[in-house]
């Protein structure tokens, strides 16, 4: 199988940039479960990186390890050069996880509330910074409505305007579209895109929906505990074991078209 | 007929209602929104035991209290951070354990008199010394509040999102546990160990029913909260129903109210 793939062919982007993510030889195990192994890459500024893989790939872990919310048994993670928890402590990272407790959908809370609460460090035009979030993500009509009055697809849009309120320089999204409709996962995509290109916010995205992927990650990992593959999109899809996970016909359907 | 506010217990409870009224409602936003409504319960029963600790050792009861509740509050947190016990599991283990451990030395104790002040609350037990120690306590309640509640809300709304945004977590848990312990410590001798938890949980409960927003619901909370409080002190006193009780029958009254108009509301406006 794949992992032959030396670490200088693992840089993604083009190496003028600065390198947001580094991961060095990174294993995590839990009671000898070995989840990770032996994971080595390089993120660069401005990247849009999609993760795939299949279940119990680890993707989830290898994010919950960049976050530093859990710690690698072996190897190390940089970014921008520093240790994630020393990272966070001057810079936040926008994170929207799988699952959300459903306690905050029972509890009054509105979505300018919300999004407000992603700033904790408390800025002077901190009300210009939720006027923003709320129109990226299209939502400013619904500022007063509590959570529990809206849809799924709305609470995701809620979740990811708290997420990007503070202009984090990553955002980091577990699966943000499972579970909302069609059209809803194609507007989050445009805006995804827009926030990449015009905000320059660095996007990791873990996603079973490969093909969706296919068109707007500039840059494609495959995890199956290791490093099974990475790099643009169309070369990574032509893949042996790409092409053994996610069948052909399900990798490049036109969304655009 | 002569003015209540002359008696000396009566200005007591007036002060330390003043202090605890508006704050027990607020961790109780913060407890329901981490679905550990519970938590104020178990402490309230560790309360009990360790104010029956001090009826048998004749100790400062308030400071036997605050140390206990700390001590247990920090213990409950760190089992569930560690995933050794479900939170459930352990909140139950320290209130049983509260509660057997607390028969134990009151069956073994002289003055067993006070039980049902313990209990239930009473505008008497609340001696002059403690309310210089429950005027502390407040007072470092309300600075964690100010200090730490952009960062509570984070916390309550997701903890890997809070510490992805730069929050340190762990250490908030740990702090908000101390200052939980704290509050009900210091509220546990006017509305008695069974009925603290009322004073923290049913005024959120109840503006729940009628509020879209977190600021409307600390408010109004705070606002069932404090009349409750206020009105206890007067039901207790010409009734002589114990001050825990007659709060929190107040309190009852409100999430009914609340309640009702909620059905109202969407029945015939919405």
């Amino acid at each position: 199988m794949i992992n032959k793939v030396e670490f200088e062919k693992l840089k993604i982007l083009n190496i003028t940039k600065k390198t947001l993510i580094e991961i060095k030889n990174l294993s995590y195990s839990v009671n000898d479960n070995i989840i990770l192994e032996n994971i080595n890459f390089i993120a660069k500024e401005g990247c849009y990186l999609g993760i795939i893989g299949p279940n119990g790939a680890g993707k989830t872990t290898l994010l919950r390890l960049i976050l530093g919310i859990i710690k690698p048994t072996k190897g190390e993670i940089f970014i921008y050069g520093q240790k994630p928890e020393e990272y966070l402590k001057n810079e936040p990272i926008g994170y929207l996880p799988q699952r959300i407790s459903q306690t905050i959908y029972e509890f009054p809370i509105t979505v300018e509330e919300l999004v407000k609460s992603g700033i904790p460090r408390i800025k002077k035009d901190y009300k210009d910074y939720i006027e923003w979030a709320l129109d990226v993500f299209h939502i400013s009509n619904l500022r007063k409505k509590s959570l529990r009055e809206l849809s799924g697809g709305q609470r995701q849009k809620a979740f990811l305007a708290k997420a990007i309120v503070s202009r984090p320089k990553i955002l980091i999204l577990d699966e943000p579209t499972t579970g909302i409709d069609p059209n809803s996962r194609d507007d989050l995509l445009e805006i995804l895109e827009i926030l990449n290109r015009d905000f320059n916010i660095s996007i990791l995205i873990v996603t079973h929906d490969i093909a969706t992927f296919a068109h707007e990650a500039r840059c494609i990992l495959c995890l199956n505990k290791r490093v099974v593959c990475l790099g643009e999109p169309q070369k990574i899809l032509k893949d042996e074991y790409m092409k053994m996970l996610y069948p052909e016909h399900t990798v490049f359907p036109h969304r655009h078209v | 007929m002569f003015d209540i506010f002359e008696l000396n217990i009566i200005k007591r409870a007036f002060i330390v209602l003043t202090l605890i009224a508006p704050l027990a409602p607020v961790f109780g936003v913060f407890l329901l929104l981490r679905r550990y409504a519970f938590f104020a319960d178990t402490l309230a029963h560790v309360g009990f035991l360790a104010l029956a600790l001090s009826l048998f050792f004749k100790m400062n009861s308030l400071a036997v209290l605050i140390l206990l509740s700390i001590v247990v509050s920090v213990s409950v947190e760190k089992l569930r951070s560690q995933g050794r016990l479900p939170a459930e599991g352990s909140l139950s283990f320290f209130l049983y354990a509260g509660v057997a451990l607390s028969v134990v030395f009151i069956t073994f104790s002289e003055n067993t008199g006070s039980i049902m002040n313990i209990l239930f609350g009473s505008l008497s037990t609340v001696t002059k010394g403690d309310v210089y120690l429950i005027l502390a306590g407040a007072l470092f309640c309300i600075s964690f509040l100010a200090k730490f509640y952009k960062n509570l809300i984070n916390l309550c709304i997701d903890e890997e999102i809070a510490h992805a945004s730069g929050i340190n977590t762990e250490q908030l848990k740990i702090l908000f546990a101390i200052t939980v312990a704290l509050s009900i410590s210091i509220s546990i001798k006017t509305m008695g160990a069974l009925l603290i938890g009322s004073l923290m949980i049913i005024p959120p409960l109840s503006a729940m029913q009628i509020c879209r927003s977190l600021k409307s619901t600390l408010i109004i909370s705070i606002a069932f909260s404090m009349i409750s409080a206020y009105g206890g002190i007067f039901l207790s006193f010409y009734s002589g129903i114990p001050l825990g009780a007659s709060i929190s029958t107040i309190l009852i009254g409100f999430f009914i109210m609340a309640y009702l108009i909620r059905i109202f509301r969407a029945k015939f406006i919405f």
